[in-house]
């Protein structure tokens, strides 16, 4: 690579760390506003799981499987709550726009923003989800729980939603985002996934569906956490980091043409 | 004055590409502006000012032409191109979530200023433009012309050579203008070379070394105020601007 080109990327790459520098300031002063909005659902998913459900009969061997997906179902808040502040700026506030005519190429920009809300979703989700683990610690076994492959599906499932988030910012209008996104997309993405259900038993019951729920890239994500902290039968590890690398490839490119559609930059 | 070309606009057209059809924004532009002086766009609404900024401060890409900073083409270099201007939009693009002080800090560091230069940098732009009081206070507590005033200060923390103002002053107080104009002023006396669009025609008459007028996307003329007034034998850029836009209707 040439000197010049070197020099380029690291300028880039300065940029880029300002820009992030930028929204770590931004997250301190809302982090604790954050994390006690979050302790709600957390502590009501603790109370419904293990135990209202268990007392209605539910299988204790099904307690696991259901509070990994709070991971993701928090992430998923945490995320579309951050793409509703960039749709509202893209309208209103329009700071996006100033970042555009920043020295950094737009590929990078978006990288700026996948990188904070991936930054958010994980100060956000991580302690929450830790907080449940001791409330629920008879009903969870996690004694062989791989926790650094944990943190790789955590970490690639955080950034399937922030890219997700901001194709949806991207591709829809301001109206359609508010109004109908979550009902007509979010919501039957979420509910018709894995995290909601075990992968392994749909498809015992109905193969088609088994094989339909791989199309969901959600599906990867709570199989993946399922596979690295419990036992039982869950789509292996391999498999899950593969679709979400996969899926968040796709979604890259995806978000980048969105980008360019609606915002015509340069 | 300085007849120095800075920037060469050459045969730029911009079409968009909306629900409701095809646009045509700008229609083949071709124009020079020089090196340090204060280049007013004028127009009605809709004329395509707020597109020609745009373009030139690569908001969004030429659909035809070229857009040259020193004879070489901006698109060659883009990311260069961007540390020499700073772009006050229409609407007011502020960090919200930032006070006054961090707005400036941020914007130094986005542009890779070392930092004790933009520490430095944010205390003098906040002294020039009296936002000393406002330091720590969050932009949405701030009046138009504070913003109006935070947004140029933010322009200028990269020290950028052309600084474009797209309609600076709109919706301000007749004081508050002047105190702008005042600033606006000063940036021509430190060399900066200022693109300023706007549709108040007093505010390009005081301020604007040459305008362009444009109209339906077209450059219609670029002259000095001076070679305005001896052409139409007329003092005031108003009634000049309302002279030649009723040749255009004729014409049409």
């Amino acid at each position: 690579m040439e000197q010049s080109q070197l020099t380029h990327n690291f300028f880039y790459f300065r940029v880029f760390c300002a820009l992030i520098r930028r929204e770590i300031c931004v997250l301190k002063q809302d982090l604790r506003a954050r994390l006690i909005d979050g302790i709600a659902p957390v502590l009501s998913q603790v109370l419904v799981l293990g135990y209202l459900f268990d007392r209605m009969g539910m299988s204790q061997s099904l307690i696991g499987p259901a509070y990994a997906g709070t991971v993701l179902q928090l992430s998923f808040f945490v995320s579309y709550s951050m793409a509703q502040n960039l749709k509202f700026d893209l309208k209103h506030d329009r700071f996006f726009e100033y970042q555009l005519t920043l020295p950094l190429p737009k590929s990078l920009l978006l990288a700026t923003y996948a990188t904070t809300l991936l930054v958010n979703i994980t100060c956000i989700t991580l302690p929450l989800f830790g907080l449940g683990i001791p409330l629920l610690a008879n009903k969870i076994d996690l004694s062989s729980a791989n926790w650094f492959a944990f943190i790789g599906i955590f970490l690639l499932s955080a950034l399937l939603f922030s890219l997700l988030m901001l194709f949806f910012v991207f591709r829809y209008d301001f109206d359609w985002f508010w109004d109908n996104l979550w009902a007509r997309r979010l919501s039957p993405i979420f509910n018709l996934s894995a995290a909601v259900f075990l992968w392994h038993q749909t498809s015992l019951f109905s193969p088609t569906l088994g094989w339909l729920l791989l199309l969901n890239p959600i599906t990867y994500a709570a199989e993946g956490i399922r596979a690295a902290l419990l036992q039982g039968t869950f789509l292996p590890l391999w498999a899950c980091f593969a679709g979400l690398i996969f899926f968040n490839t796709l979604l890259w490119i995806a978000l980048m043409r969105s980008l360019t559609k609606s915002l015509d930059p340069v | 004055m300085n007849t120095t070309p800075i920037l060469t606009i050459h045969n730029v057209s911009k079409i968009y590409h909306g629900a409701r059809g095809t646009t045509k924004a700008l229609d083949n532009v071709s124009l020079t502006i020089n090196q340090g002086e204060i280049f007013g766009l004028l127009g009605v609404n809709g004329a395509g000012k707020t597109t020609l900024s745009s373009l030139i401060a690569t908001l969004h890409p030429a659909t035809e032409g070229d857009i040259l900073y020193n004879g070489i083409s901006i698109y060659k270099n883009l990311y260069n191109y961007r540390r020499i201007i700073g772009l006050c939009p229409q609407k007011q693009n502020l960090d919200t979530k930032l006070t006054v002080h961090e707005n400036l800090l941020f914007a130094g560091r986005y542009f890779v200023l070392p930092e004790a230069l933009i520490q430095e940098r944010a205390e003098n732009l906040m002294t020039e433009f009296s936002l000393t009081r406002y330091r720590d206070a969050e932009v949405d507590e701030l009046s138009g012309g504070t913003k109006q005033r935070l947004l140029i200060a933010r322009a200028l923390m990269h020290d950028p050579k052309i600084v474009i103002l797209d309609e600076p002053t709109v919706g301000l107080d007749p004081d508050i203008r002047r105190v702008l104009w005042d600033h606006i002023k000063a940036l021509k006396s430190r060399g900066i070379t200022v693109i300023l669009t706007t549709h108040y025609l007093d505010e390009a008459e005081m301020l604007s070394d040459r305008v362009c007028i444009l109209n339906k996307g077209a450059v219609v003329l670029v002259e000095s105020l001076a070679t305005l007034q001896e052409r139409y034998q007329m003092q005031k850029l108003e009634d000049i601007f309302i002279h030649i836009n009723a040749q255009s209707l004729d014409k049409e």
